[in-house]
């Protein structure tokens, strides 16, 4: 028998719900976040079936008010964490935020990072002590996330979720 | 109030079409079909042959710049630095024309524009937003609103507060629009898919409506050629019929003295004036004078039918006269 498709709630949640989702993320990309992160903000989560994902909105009083109507609703501003089987994965306006509070990032020249925005991974001299870094650009402009692994003569660094990524979804 | 059935009833001889030798003459010439030529040649009179060349060239690119992730300065400034001639459009308040591009990157693949710094947008696409002119308070409709280029816009005007509720109707069509959204931070905006018509079954009511209505395109010909001979009378029929539907729609969700913008990316009276015209006349709506805009006033009389003169408050572009893509804008009020 087929499964049925479930239907994806959005609800308005505190911002103390996602608190640990941002200490899954603080330990991964060495942050300090302060404490009322999102605080101007309206918080959404959408759970679905096979994951959920958590937006944050202008503060509005009808938010919630319209998320109760039973509308088809698809999106809420804009999406800053997925979470999938205990995994939090932060999306790229989450990196936007993480700039500020984040330790682990990764500066390269120009020419690299096109490669690393078109999805390709790339390996460089430099040793990097940590696994899970935010690409930057150089005037401190977040622009992905990236994996490191260290190799014998310096790190290959493996695009996770990068800018490019707007090119290739068809916006 | 009348039903749209009797109020097309009432206009039926506007769907109707003789086609002059001349006009078959020039369809050959020029690559359309013979009915759409008769139209142009009703509309622009001795110009018809001007404007059917225009469509055989293409459109200066042109972006908006998205002052919700960067100051529009330092935009231009990076953009230059890369080899694009950018000049600031006076009579838009985010518009800038490519005057130049280097051989790379192509406008849509800079860093600038992953970023969200930009978004590419025709000059005349950037007029409905301006003119509806939605503030902080505003509680705003986009009824048919994928890609988002018009959404974001409005996100960009209200400063990121208030609230926009995005409808889109196509499933596919809601990816781009998100995707959208995401890269260009604007974060007032619910997305909804689904049909804008099912939204007077809920207890909503907006102070700002836009319907950039679903259309057979007969303005953006000179981006996308094949237009020239794609939408057969039928189906300009069936897209009025739609446009009557969501105008319809629209003047029910929206507040007393609430303001909508109404516009097409196509030049058809059909779609534009027959449309403004139901709502002064079935509807009781106002239309609000557009004058800051280089653009042609509204048709009052096409193919043998007469609208009411308020329609003429309403503003077209066109390739030949303006150098933008074909369009029409159109604000209303609800008395």
């Amino acid at each position: 028998m087929p499964s049925e498709k479930k239907v994806v709630r959005f609800k308005v949640i505190g911002t103390h719900e996602v608190k640990v989702y941002l200490d899954d993320i603080a330990l991964k990309y060495n942050c300090s976040f302060p404490c009322r992160m999102f605080g101007n903000y309206t918080v959404v989560e959408a759970e679905g079936s096979d994951f959920s994902q958590i937006f944050i909105a202008s503060k509005s009083t009808l938010l919630p008010e319209l998320l109760e109507k039973g509308l088809n609703v698809e999106f809420v501003g804009v999406s800053i964490m997925k979470v999938k089987g205990g995994k939090v994965y932060p999306q790229l306006n989450m990196g936007d935020i993480m700039v500020k509070y984040c330790k682990n990032k990764v500066l390269l020249p120009e020419p690299l990072v096109q490669k690393l925005l078109y999805g390709r991974e790339i390996t460089v001299r430099e040793r990097y002590y940590f696994t899970n870094g935010l690409l930057i650009s150089t005037r401190g402009e977040f622009l992905g996330f990236v994996n490191l692994d260290r190799t014998k003569n310096g790190t290959r660094i493996i695009p996770e979720k990068e800018i490019g990524w707007y090119l290739r979804s068809g916006g | 109030m009348g039903t749209i059935e009797d109020y097309i009833s009432r206009y039926k001889d506007l769907f109707r079409y003789s086609v002059t030798a001349k006009a078959r003459f020039l369809a050959r010439k020029y690559g359309f079909l013979d009915y759409m030529v008769e139209r142009y040649i009703n509309m622009f009179r001795d110009e018809a042959k001007e404007f059917l060349e225009s469509c055989s060239f293409p459109l200066r690119k042109s972006i908006r710049c998205n002052t919700l992730k960067v100051e529009c300065e330092e935009l231009v400034e990076r953009l230059e630095g890369k080899g694009f001639v950018l000049e600031k459009v006076d009579w838009l308040k985010f518009g800038y024309v490519v005057k130049a591009q280097p051989p790379k990157p192509s406008l849509g693949s800079t860093l600038e524009y992953m970023l969200g710094y930009y978004y590419i947008q025709g000059l005349a696409s950037m007029v409905p937003a301006e003119i509806l002119d939605p503030k902080e308070g505003d509680v705003v409709l986009d009824m048919a609103s994928s890609p988002g280029g018009k959404t974001t816009q409005m996100s960009q005007l209200m400063g990121n507060r208030g609230l926009i509720v995005a409808v889109e109707r196509k499933k596919s069509r809601v990816r781009p629009l998100v995707s959208n959204i995401n890269r260009l931070g604007a974060l007032n905006v619910v997305v909804l898919n689904m049909d804008s018509r099912e939204l007077v079954n809920y207890d909503l009511r907006f102070s700002k409506v836009l319907l950039d209505a679903p259309c057979s395109g007969e303005g953006i010909i000179p981006r996308d050629p094949t237009r020239k001979s794609k939408t057969q009378p039928e189906e300009l029929y069936q897209f009025s019929m739609a446009q009557l539907e969501l105008m319809d729609t629209a003047y029910r969700l929206l507040k007393e003295k609430g303001e909508l913008v109404y516009s097409t990316c196509s030049i058809a009276p059909e779609e534009d004036e027959f449309v403004v015209n139901y709502a002064v006349e079935e509807l009781g709506m106002e239309v609000i004078p557009t004058e800051r805009y280089p653009a042609s006033k509204g048709i009052i009389s096409f193919n043998g039918v007469d609208f009411s003169r308020e329609v003429e408050n309403c503003i077209r572009f066109y390739p030949h006269q303006h150098k933008t893509e074909g369009f029409f804008v159109c604000h209303l009020r609800k008395r």
